[in-house]
């Protein structure tokens, strides 16, 4: 995991360094789809670009100039999911100072308080039931790539 | 909108959207995305994450879930299959289906994505459902709301913690979170994303179609259907403003873009098999 400060340095020199976020990127010959793919990259792949040319980024690869879609890629490395969480417990750490509980500090950091949950059982124009239900499906990276596989994608 | 309500929005937009976080994640304040020109902090995802959820609570609370596991997971299959060829891996991407017969989707801040069950119904295959989904997508992965409302998180108030004003520790910080709430809302529901954002979309889910190895032309097949079926309805409007006096694209203006863009990427779009009989098997669990 990076910490802030080894990001920090690391952007001091990254102004023409991209990172890949997908879990996987291409690497064609040309700006194009059409064009030939002539590698494969993973997620967390530095690339060093030399350039754009509408939506893509050349990059350098193996010797060679290549082209990856810009969605496909940030200025820094791309961040985990418990990166976003670990901020957010930051909160907690701060709320517990000031809230009754421990079990109340932990759903405000979800942006659910005790008062939200109240809200969302006595209010109208509120469902946090049915959002709680929809953040609780879970399908793992495994899942996914056999429904890929699955559908040939 | 009247002039009035847009300056207080957007003093209230200038002064109430910086939403405390901790000290480590605004020194990460140099990030940028290669796609966009915005810098993105640890405290900024968290506000817009939390912002999301409150988007998301709202909109459950009009229109309702439609409770069908089997199919709200394909759902999520078919979404999560596309995130991987995104660039928002710091995200938890969800789906759902909404209990309606009207025919659309939503994207909240933050991940979450809505699809109904009457656009669900309209569709013809799973490719078609990818280039919904994936425009949603898009709008997340480009932040549209996040950057009109200007959602960021700061560090200027450490100690008070963005729980303060999510959870609403003062009846003022509650009252502006949820003004930001309902004007997220508003641009959700009534199509109000800027016609840049939405055109841009359209190209974005192309992309996303394309990597994740559906037919990227499926989009604008959908689009025609509900052109259509939006013109048969009762009280359709048959005399429109001008396209350039619209905040929203035509569905011929965005079915146009898709067809441009897949030619000029050299997209190829034939001989693609759209995945028909695994998005019908999953329509067949309906109740």
């Amino acid at each position: 995991m990076f910490t802030a400060s080894m990001i920090y340095a690391m952007a001091l020199h990254a102004e023409s360094v991209y990172y890949v976020q997908s879990a996987n990127a291409r690497i064609w010959a040309g700006a194009s789809f059409v064009s030939k793919v002539i590698g494969e990259v993973g997620k967390g792949q530095m690339l060093t670009s030399t350039g754009t040319e509408g939506r893509w980024v050349k990059v350098k690869f193996n010797d060679k100039e290549g082209y990856i879609p810009s969605l496909l890629l940030s200025t820094y490395p791309p961040l985990k999911k418990t990166e976003i969480v670990k901020a957010e417990d930051s909160d907690i750490r701060q709320g517990v100072r000031r809230r009754a509980s421990s079990f109340t500090s932990a759903a405000a950091a979800r942006g659910l308080t005790k008062e939200d949950r109240e809200r969302g059982e006595v209010e109208e124009g509120t469902n946090y039931i049915a959002l709680k239900k929809m953040e609780s499906m879970a399908i793992s990276d495994d899942e996914i790539t056999q429904f890929m596989e699955g559908g040939k994608l | 909108m009247k002039l009035s309500t847009r300056l207080a929005l957007a003093a209230l937009a200038a002064t109430c959207f910086a939403l405390p976080v901790p000290a480590s994640a605004a020194r990460e304040s140099w990030r940028e995305r290669a796609s966009g020109d915005q810098e993105i902090t640890l405290g900024d995802i968290a506000a817009e994450v939390a912002f999301g959820r409150e988007i998301s609570a709202r909109i459950l609370g009009r229109y309702n879930p439609y409770d069908n596991p089997a199919l709200i997971k394909y759902v999520n299959l078919v979404g999560l299959a596309l995130v991987r060829s995104t660039n928002r891996p710091e995200l938890n991407f969800r789906f759902t289906v909404l209990n309606t017969s009207e025919v659309n989707a939503y994207a909240a801040p933050g991940g979450y994505v809505f699809v109904t069950l009457g656009a669900l119904q309209l569709m013809k295959d799973e490719s078609e459902l990818a280039g919904v989904l994936a425009h949603e997508i898009a709008h997340i992965t480009e932040m549209h709301v996040v950057k009109e409302l200007k959602i960021k998180g700061t560090d200027s108030s450490i100690t008070s913690g963005m729980a303060q004003l999510v959870g609403g520790s003062t009846e003022s910080a509650r009252a502006a979170f949820s003004q930001a709430v309902d004007k997220g809302l508003e641009m959700i529901f009534k199509d109000e994303y800027k016609r840049d954002n939405e055109l841009q979309a359209d190209k974005t889910a192309i992309t996303i179609s394309a990597l994740s190895g559906y037919d990227a032309s499926a989009l604008a097949k959908y689009l025609d259907r509900v052109r259509a079926v939006k013109e048969r309805a009762p009280g359709a409007v048959k005399v429109q403003a001008p396209e350039t006096a619209q905040s929203h694209p035509s569905f011929n203006t965005r079915i146009s873009q898709i067809n441009e863009v897949i030619a000029k990427d050299g997209i190829d779009v034939t001989g693609l098999d759209s995945k028909q009989k695994r998005f019908v098997a999953a329509m067949k669990s309906l109740k």
